[in-house]
Order: C-alpha cells, then sequence, then structure tokens
C-alpha cells in the first residue's frame, strides 16, 4: 500500500511537475516579456494598419530604376510574398524601360509620395545623391523608407534607412574564382577581358567591375602568374566599354579582335547573359573562363549548358522580401533599420540545380 | 534601248564614284586597323568578322533605300526587328506556344509585312508624314516589345539544338557565318531590283518627282506603299537573323538600330531628299559603320602600375579610346561622308585643282548643296479657317486645341480615378516637374520644326552639357557659375555647328543633328569616362531644388501656414525657368516679326525668301535655340539629380518631337505654337502618370495599370493626334459629310 501510495505520489507528482512545467515557464516568460504570453506578444498591434493613411490597410510601393528588363521580378516576387504574408497591399512600379532610367523612375517616385495612401517605400538608389528630396519628403509625412539593392552611401539619413543588398566588392568573389579557373586551365598566357556598359554610368556596376579586376589581379599575383595575362578592365578599371544597344556582337567583336581571350567577366544581369551568349555564339566555352554577376534563368541555362563557369547571384528575392519585413516591423513594433547583407553566392555548374526553383533568381 | 551614238541606255548605275570612294575609304580604315591589331586584321578573320556583324544592318540598309530614295523615311524598323523577334520567340518558345519554327517564322514576315502596309497607308492613303508615321510605329513597336516579353528575357537554346532553322545563326567551315550569305542574296536582289527592273525605275522617278511620276502613269502611291513593306519585311528578316543567332530575345533587340541603318543608307550616298541612292552603297555603308565600330574600339599593349590592397604591382593591359569615343567619332564620320558630296564631288574640287596647277582657269563648280527645298506653301489653310472663325470654332480651329483638350480629359481622368490627392497643389506641381524636361526642350524643338527642320541632338546636347557642368566642377574644382556658363556655351555650340551644317554646308537637318546626336553623347560620356560624378555645391544643386529652399537659403522663407508658403514649397525652381523661357518663346514666336519669320520660313522657303526673310538666318537662330534649351535642360538636370550620369537625356529627342506633333506643329514647317508644344508635352506626362497611378478599387484593394505599354498608348495618341489634324481639321470630312448630306435633299426637291 505504501508502495502504491508512493508510486500514485510520484506519478502525481511527475504529471503535476510536467504540466506544472509548462505553466512555470509560461510563468517565467510572463515576467520576461513584461506580463504577456507569446500569442499576445508576436500579435499584431491593433494600430499598425491604420498606420498614417487611417485605412485599415497597409500599403506599401516598390519602385526599381528599370522594369523592363526582368532582372528585378524576382525581387518583386519576393516583396509580395513577405507583403502577402503580413496582408500588406503591395505596389510593384519601376521605370518601363529595358535600360536603368534614374529620372523615370524618380517621376515615379515623386507622384508615389503625393499618394496618401502609401504607408512605406522602397527604392533602388543607383544614382548617388538623386533621392535625398524623396527621403526628406517621406521623412516629413512620417512614411519610413528602406533601400534596396543599389546602395548609396551618401543617401540623406542614411543611418537610419535600412538596406538590403551586397556590397559591390562581392564581385571580388567572381574575380578570385575567375583567375582559379583560368589558372587551373593550364594556360601558360593570355588576356582576361570585363566588358561592360560603362556609358549607361551605373555606379554599382562599375565597382563590381572594379572589384572583380583587382581579384583577378591579386589571385594572379599571389600565383606568381601575373606577368603571363594581359588583363583589361578599361582605362579606369570600370570595363571595357561594350555597345549597350548590341552587347552580343561587341563581346564577340572583343573576343575575336583579341584573338588570345582566356577569361571574361562581366557585372550585371545585363551583361552577363550576353557574355555567355558571346561565349555560345563562338563555341569557346572550353577555352574562356566566363563569369558574372546575377543569376536570371538565361544565365543558370548557360551555366549548366557550359557557356558560363558561373555566376554571382545576389539575391534578389531577398532584396525584395526583407525591405517589405523591414518596414513592416518598423512600423508595427518600432524595429530600428537594420541592414540586410544579401551577399554573392557562387553559382556553377555544380551547384546551379539546388538554385532558382521557385522564381527566386 | 539604245542610242544614237551606239550606247546602250543604262538604268541608275549600279556602282558609281560614290560606291569606289566608300570602298577606298575602308581600304584605308582597314589598313589602320591592320597596323593597330595585324593579328586580327592581318586576317580573313576580321573581314568574316565584319561581314557578319553588318549582314543585319546590310539587310535593312537594302529595304531603307528603297523608302529613302522614295523621300520618306523609316524610323520604325529597329522596333519592327524587335517586335518579329519577340514574335517569333513567344510562337517558339517552349514555355509559351511552342510551334515549330517554319509557323514562327511564316508569322514573324507576315508581321513584317502587316507593319510596312500599316506604314504605306498611313502615309500614302491617310496622308500622315512618313516621319511621323513611323516615328509613331516606333512607339508602338518598342512598347509592344515590352508588353509582350514583360521586361523577360525568352530563351529556346535546348529546343533550338536540333532545329534547322537555326543553322542560319551559325557559323560553318571557312568561319562564314550563315548570315553572310543570306544578305549577300538580299543585297543582289535589292541591287538588281532597284537598279535594274521596273521597280527601281518607278522608286526614282517617285523619289526625284512625284507630280512627273504621276503624269507618267506611276502610281506612285503603290510605290511607296511597296518600299515600306520591303523596308519592314527587310527588318522582319534582320529580326529572324538575330534569334537565330542568339536563340533568345531580350526586350533591348533592335533598339537604336533604325538611326545606324539610316546613317548607313546616307553615307552610302542615297539623299534624304529622295531621288538618289543605291542598295550597293548602302551595303557599304552598313560594312563601314561596323568596321569603324571594330577599329576605334581597337587598343594598343600597355604596362600599367595599380596598387590592390596596398600592394604595387604592373599590369599588362591594352589602352584604348575612352567611353564615348566611338559613337563621338562615329558622328564625326558620318557628317564627314556627307560633306563630301557638295564640297568635293558637286563643286568639283578636283577639277578645279588640277586645272589651276596647269595652270587653266578653274571650271565653275555647282553651287547646289545637297538639300534642295520644296517649294510648297504649307499650313495656311488652317491659318485661314482660324482667322475666318469665331468664338468656340475659332478656338476649336486652332492646332493645338486637341492637345490642350486631351491635357484636360487626361487630367480629369487622374482627378476622377483619385480625387484624394491628383488636384492638389504638391500634386500639380509635381506633375509640372516632371514634365519641365520635355517641355523644355520641346520649346526649343518647336521652332525647329515650326522651320521644316528637325533637331535629333537635343537628348545628347543635354548629356553633353550636364557632363560638362559636372566635370568642371568635380574634376577641375571650378565654380558653380563658370560651369554653368561653359556648359551653357558648350551646348550653343553643338547649336551653332547644327546650324553651320544645315545653312552654310546645306545638309538636311535631319542629317547635320543625326552626327551630332552621336558627336554629343559621345563627348558627354567621353569627359565623364563613363562614370557618375555628383557632390556638387549646394549652391548650385539648388537650381533644381523647390522655390523655398531658395527663400530660406536667402533669409526669405515665407512664413508657415500661408498660401505663399504652400506656393513656393510645392513649386520647383526649373518649373519658373521653364515657364519663364515658354513664355518669352511662345510671345516670340506668336507675336513678333521673327517668330513670323520663322513661320513663313517653314511654310514656303522661297517665298519667304522673296519677302526679304533671311531664311538661312532664321534657320540658323532656330536651331542654335533649340541647342541652348537643350544644354540648359542639361544643367538642371545635374542640379535635380545632384549628378551626373552618362545615359542623361536618352530618347528625350524622341519625346520632344512626339511632344511638337501632338501639340499640332507640322513636321513640314509652316506652323507651331509653344502653347501647343508644351500641351503636347503634358499629355505625354500625364499618360506616364496615369500608368503608374494606384487605382483604388471598392473592395479596398488597388492596382496599377500595366507600366510596359506606355509607349502604345504615346504611339497611338501620336498617329490619332495626327489623322486627327489631316482628316477632321484640314481635310474637314465632318464639315463636307455635313454638306453633302445637307446637299441630298436639296437636290431631291429639284
Amino acid at each position: 500500500m505504501r508502495n502504491l501510495l508512493t508510486t500514485a505520489a510520484l506519478a502525481a507528482g511527475f504529471a503535476i511537475t510536467g504540466t506544472g512545467a509548462s505553466f512555470a515557464q509560461s510563468g517565467m516568460l510572463e515576467k520576461a516579456v513584461g506580463g504577456y504570453t507569446f500569442d499576445t506578444a508576436a500579435k499584431e498591434n491593433p494600430a499598425t494598419k491604420d498606420f498614417n493613411s487611417n485605412d485599415d490597410k497597409l500599403t506599401f510601393a516598390i519602385v526599381t530604376h528599370t522594369a523592363g528588363n526582368g532582372f528585378f521580378d524576382p525581387t518583386y516576387v519576393g516583396a509580395k510574398v513577405a507583403a502577402d504574408a503580413f496582408g500588406i497591399n503591395l505596389l510593384m512600379l519601376g521605370s518601363e524601360a529595358p535600360v536603368d532610367d534614374i529620372p523615370r523612375e524618380i517621376e515615379i517616385l515623386n507622384q508615389i509620395i503625393q499618394d496618401p495612401t502609401i504607408d512605406g517605400v522602397i527604392m533602388t538608389t543607383p544614382q548617388s545623391g538623386a533621392y535625398d528630396d524623396i527621403v526628406k519628403t517621406l521623412e516629413s509625412r512620417g512614411i519610413p523608407v528602406a533601400t534596396t539593392n543599389s546602395y548609396d552611401p551618401k543617401l540623406r539619413n542614411r543611418n537610419n534607412i535600412s538596406h538590403t543588398g551586397q556590397d559591390a566588392s562581392a564581385a571580388a568573389i567572381g574575380g578570385e574564382a575567375l583567375a582559379k579557373c583560368v589558372i587551373a586551365s593550364g594556360v601558360k598566357g593570355g588576356s582576361i577581358i570585363f566588358p561592360s556598359t560603362t556609358t549607361l554610368g551605373n555606379v554599382e556596376v562599375n565597382n563590381r567591375i572594379t572589384a572583380a579586376f583587382e581579384a583577378t589581379v591579386k589571385t594572379l599575383n599571389d600565383a606568381g602568374r601575373l606577368k603571363n595575362f594581359k588583363i583589361d578592365a578599361g582605362p579606369t578599371n570600370i570595363g571595357i566599354d561594350v555597345d549597350a544597344n548590341n552587347i552580343v556582337g561587341s563581346i564577340v567583336s572583343l573576343i575575336e579582335s583579341r584573338g588570345d581571350v582566356v577569361g571574361a567577366f562581366a557585372a550585371n544581369g545585363f551583361v552577363t547573359p550576353a557574355l555567355g551568349n558571346a561565349i555560345a555564339q563562338l563555341n569557346m566555352g572550353e577555352k574562356i573562363c566566363s563569369f558574372g554577376f546575377d543569376l536570371g534563368p538565361a544565365q543558370q541555362e548557360q551555366i549548366r549548358a557550359g557557356h558560363l563557369d558561373g555566376s554571382l547571384g545576389q539575391q534578389p528575392f531577398l532584396q525584395g522580401f526583407w525591405p517589405v519585413m523591414q518596414l513592416y516591423l518598423q512600423i508595427d513594433r518600432g524595429i530600428a533599420a537594420a541592414n540586410l547583407d544579401t551577399r554573392a553566392q557562387l553559382v556553377t555548374k555544380a551547384t546551379v540545380d539546388k538554385v532558382g526553383k521557385r522564381y527566386e533568381n | 534601248m539604245a542610242l544614237p551614238n551606239g550606247r546602250r541606255r543604262e538604268p541608275p548605275d549600279l556602282f558609281g564614284a560614290w560606291e569606289a570612294g566608300l570602298l577606298l575609304f575602308m581600304v584605308a580604315l582597314y589598313f589602320v586597323g591592320a597596323v593597330i591589331n595585324p593579328g586580327f586584321f592581318g586576317t580573313p578573320d576580321a573581314l568574316l568578322a565584319i561581314l557578319r556583324d553588318a549582314a543585319r544592318f546590310g539587310v535593312m540598309a537594302v529595304g531603307m533605300s528603297f523608302v529613302i530614295v522614295n523621300r520618306d523615311l523609316d524610323l520604325s524598323v529597329g522596333s519592327t526587328l524587335g517586335l518579329v523577334a519577340v514574335v517569333f520567340s513567344i510562337a517558339y518558345g517552349p514555355t509559351f506556344y511552342d510551334l515549330p519554327s517554319w509557323a514562327g517564322v511564316a508569322i514573324g514576315l507576315s508581321l513584317g509585312a502587316a507593319v510596312g502596309l500599316v506604314n504605306g497607308v498611313l502615309v500614302t492613303k491617310l496622308k500622315v508624314p512618313a516621319f511621323i508615321a513611323t516615328l509613331a510605329m516606333l512607339f508602338i513597336g518598342r512598347g509592344l516589345v515590352l508588353g509582350l516579353t514583360g521586361g523577360k528575357t525568352i530563351g529556346y537554346a535546348g529546343k533550338a539544338q536540333t532545329d534547322a532553322f537555326f543553322v542560319l545563326g551559325e557559323t560553318q567551315l571557312l568561319g562564314i557565318n550563315n548570315q553572310v550569305p543570306l544578305f549577300l542574296i538580299i543585297a543582289a536582289l535589292g541591287i538588281y531590283v532597284l537598279g535594274r527592273t521596273r521597280w527601281g525605275y518607278e522608286t526614282y522617278a517617285t523619289g526625284g518627282n512625284a507630280q512627273a511620276a504621276e503624269y507618267a502613269g506611276i502610281p506612285t502611291d503603290r510605290v511607296r506603299i511597296r518600299a515600306f513593306v520591303l523596308s519592314s519585311l527587310c527588318a522582319a528578316i534582320a529580326g529572324l537573323m538575330n534569334v537565330a543567332q542568339d536563340k533568345t530575345v531580350t526586350s533591348q533587340y533592335g533598339q537604336g538600330s533604325e538611326l545606324i541603318v539610316i546613317a548607313a543608307v546616307i553615307v552610302g550616298g542615297a539623299s534624304i531628299l529622295g531621288g538618289r541612292g543605291r542598295v550597293l552603297g548602302s551595303c557599304l555603308g552598313a560594312l563601314l559603320v561596323v568596321l569603324i565600330d571594330k577599329v576605334l574600339r581597337e587598343g594598343v599593349p600597355t604596362v600599367r602600375t595599380i596598387t590592390v590592397g596596398g600592394v604595387e604591382m604592373e599590369i599588362q593591359g591594352m589602352a584604348q579610346l575612352p567611353p564615348g569615343a566611338v559613337p563621338a567619332f562615329l558622328g564625326l564620320i558620318l557628317v564627314a561622308a556627307v560633306l563630301i558630296e557638295p564640297w568635293l564631288i558637286r563643286s568639283g574640287l578636283a577639277a578645279r585643282l588640277w586645272a589651276r596647277l596647269r595652270g587653266r582657269p578653274a571650271p565653275k563648280g555647282s553651287d547646289e548643296g545637297v538639300a534642295i527645298a520644296g517649294v510648297q506653301t504649307r499650313g495656311t489653310r488652317i491659318t485661314a479657317r482660324e482667322s475666318t472663325a469665331s468664338g468656340v470654332a475659332k478656338l476649336l480651329a486652332r492646332r493645338e486645341s486637341a492637345a490642350v483638350i486631351l491635357v484636360v480629359v487626361l487630367w480629369a481622368l487622374g482627378a476622377m480615378l483619385r480625387p484624394d490627392f491628383w488636384g492638389s497643389l504638391d500634386n500639380s506641381f509635381n506633375l509640372m516637374l516632371a514634365f519641365t524636361e520635355v517641355a523644355l526642350l520641346s520649346i526649343g524643338m518647336t521652332y525647329v520644326i515650326a522651320n521644316g527642320d528637325i533637331d535629333l541632338s537635343v537628348g545628347a546636347v543635354l548629356a553633353m552639357s550636364g557632363a560638362t557642368a559636372a566635370f568642371l566642377m568635380k574634376e577641375l574644382q571650378a565654380g558653380p557659375m563658370v560651369a554653368m556658363a561653359v556648359a551653357f556655351a558648350a551646348g550653343t555650340m553643338a547649336g551653332v555647328v547644327n546650324a553651320l551644317l544645315a545653312t552654310k554646308a546645306r545638309l538636311p537637318a535631319f542629317v547635320a543633328t543625326l552626327g551630332m546626336f552621336y558627336i554629343a553623347r559621345g563627348i558627354g560620356a567621353w569627359l565623364v569616362a563613363g562614370r557618375q560624378l555628383s557632390g556638387f555645391p549646394e549652391s548650385f544643386n539648388l537650381l533644381g531644388r523647390k522655390l523655398i529652399e531658395i527663400l530660406s537659403s536667402n533669409g526669405l522663407a515665407p512664413q508657415r501656414g500661408t498660401l505663399w508658403y504652400d506656393v513656393t514649397a510645392a513649386v520647383s525652381v526649373q518649373t519658373l525657368i521653364m515657364a519663364t523661357i515658354a513664355l518669352v518663346a511662345g510671345i516670340v514666336l506668336a507675336k513678333t516679326r521673327f517668330g513670323h519669320s520663322v513661320i513663313a520660313t517653314g511654310g514656303n522657303r522661297r517665298a519667304a525668301e522673296y519677302a526679304g526673310i533671311n531664311t538661312d538666318r532664321v534657320r540658323f537662330v532656330s536651331l542654335v535655340f533649340s541647342a541652348m534649351c537643350a544644354a540648359l535642360a542639361g544643367i538642371i538636370y545635374i542640379a535635380y539629380l545632384r549628378s551626373f550620369n552618362p545615359s542623361a537625356g536618352q530618347l528625350r529627342e524622341l519625346d520632344a518631337i512626339a511632344s511638337v506633333i501632338i501639340g499640332g506643329g507640322s513636321i513640314f514647317g509652316g506652323y507651331g505654337s509653344v502653347l501647343g508644344s508644351l500641351a503636347g508635352a503634358a499629355v505625354i506626362t500625364l499618360i506616364r502618370a496615369l500608368l503608374s497611378l494606384q487605382l483604388l478599387l471598392p473592395d479596398g484593394t488597388s492596382f496599377v495599370m500595366p507600366q510596359h505599354w506606355v509607349n502604345v498608348f504615346i504611339g497611338l495618341i501620336l498617329i490619332l493626334a495626327v489623322l486627327a489634324d489631316i482628316w477632321l481639321r484640314q481635310e474637314g470630312v465632318i464639315q463636307r459629310v455635313r454638306e453633302r448630306l445637307a446637299a441630298k435633299p436639296q437636290l431631291r426637291e429639284a
């Protein structure tokens, strides 16, 4: 009987302790979060949906400097995923031009900031100084802003504005991979070229070329092979200018006229597929190490087919997803502006099948 | 047919001195290339590469030759190329309709022919000037390319691997790309048809003197439609060649190629004024444009020292021309090539030199320039109706009334869709700000077009002036005033060069400003070496800010809560500058002797000269004024954006021309008003604003209209504005129908 009582007491105690543990834990956390449960703490602030426009919904706009060449499509997808998850009304806008059209982007932004239903703005900032007035107006109206993709270090109130994107220096990963590929190919010498549409003046792209160029030079120098190669990134290290209206043809001409090209690097989603196309047309996938920046469907196909050795994905999906989240958190919880480095993911033939499965590239 | 002396009467020659000169020039240029890079230009590879790269331009130049010889112009070939490439890709792409390639080819060619037919009918039957009809088609085509692709790349490399059609883009034995034989076949056909067949005679006759050709029984309308169809078909073939080579399509396809093709045909010896040109010359022109590009992009080996991570290293590289140099030289060569004829051939320079060397009297050269102004009075009928009408009819009779009405309708549409903010002071001035740049360009363009000229260089001059000011402030640490003065002077000089070429060298303004289009944009990019420049003094940036900022910086800020405060906080300085210039330019054009001289010069240049007007001076001033407006727009651009980007002003020339035409300006000259052009610019701005406007639905959701189609709307409005002007106002179709209906009962009674 005693044993029975002891067992019953232990069983009851265990049971009580078991369930009691959760109560105890809950109680502890209640104290930790100021007397609320997780469920309560996780709930949206009832005032959030009435932020700014007082219309029972949040409306964000994402505006990019081009919506005409497909690069920002995964960014819009990412933004929409986040917006849908939190019941946010999202406007996806951008210059309709197939190339960068910054004045048009600013025209759209200027209209968007007049719209009283807008509660948050996400924008790309590829031209330094051009977006300050927009930030000033948004600040004066109490509307939070986040930047994505291209980074303007001198943007007004930069320290309080979240940025999502990768540093241009991430392109160094591609430059290093290019040099290693060239060395591994066993060639004794030749030209390594960095074609770019320099006349479009995209500062981010220019910086990527410089970073990749310097990384290639450094890697070859470290390997004691620098003197064997001609490395050409144009007169100011921002790329050899190619015709923006005929990039494939320009790169083909460049490779043909140099005659000894063993490596090439392109710095954005505009020139990289053209580099792959040029190599495919010349049937020189085996002879030229080629790397690029950005990882659209065209680049993925080219990597699979061997027309590109690799490309750096800057995770455009995240560049849409995170700023929407960030703005939501700023409005809902007063979370301070945080930056997200989307880094650069080098994708090669070995890894290409692991990416781009659900519109994220 | 044999002549009395036994010689055979030849149709227009297949080959002449012009082509021989071009060939010599190309050989010399090729030699320069061989000296710079013997490893490439010293081998047949270079020749084959030039042929391959020129193949598509060459094919388009064949079709364009027919159009230009006809005295027309086709600005739509680039967008037709892009559109056909996109439609083929949608038909063929496995992720779209997955049709066989032959079906894609058939659809593409049919589309090409249809575009040409529409162009031809618009120009001949509906009397729309070729420049406007094909400019509208350019907008529509580019809009469709973006709308259909959604800006995405469409690829089908996998499916294309086993498809015989794509052999067309492959390089076969001996290194010859299959596009080259196709180009040669089409060129040979073109040479034969234009040079040796009835179609050719009819084309030359129509372009030389359409009225005489009609008296001779030539169906000139049919001839012109045929040329447009041929041109568009050639563009369609070029589009198919492009996809055959790339096995993919992007929304960028064909962009800018219309100007390259026109440049090739003009360099090839065709006259923009019709009646002269040969297909062989055009094809050589295409080859020359490609050769220039290849030679100018060459480099010479060099050794540079760079520092990476604090370590100094020597690297071998290539020294080459900086970004922008290629288009700058291309423009110079284009102008130089066109000047060869008046300065060397027509003036008989060689014969006179030879005579002088022999001590004989020099033969007199022909003093007739390239431009032969047509004698036709334009714009009078509408002016007459305007002066005889009264009340509302008088207002409606004005050519700019349609654009003004359209502005009101579009604005009202915006106010209806978003009454909560569309009409606010801030948004109204924001819309004004959005249209300032195009409006400023269109003010100068109004004068040029009223004169019967055209200025294709305004966007490029904008970029060059902006680059000059930015370069001076950033690289040479010049003060804002000096930078602005020099930038303005640089833009003005571009206008002076345009004007000298048009009035003294007698080049058509289209050709002179096409040359400047390349030169100015090239110099702009060259100055900044392809980089963005920013960080100008804030005192300079005030030029692009709200009025209140200037007032505040001078201690004159109005008190908050007053109307004056709200207005100064909403209005931009650049809008005020534009408004001031518009006011002065509008009054000068409409109310002063000089303004009347501009209209008279464009209406009938010869009559204006008989009336004592110095038409050259009037045209000179107008072209310089246009460049001044562009220069000012460039300076404002960098102040507004606090930085300079080499892509500044791209395609703004098309917006400015479209603004003037939508605003009632006549592309033939003889009419134009600043108010109309401003209304035209406002129409374009409002369309863009409406397409990025958030529309709120009753269920609480919202959406934005599809922006990719914006150019389709602009193109359609452009063509509708011109059709309405021609048929409703000038031809008075409604009035005629009303008169006819009124006459019928009277006849019955009689």
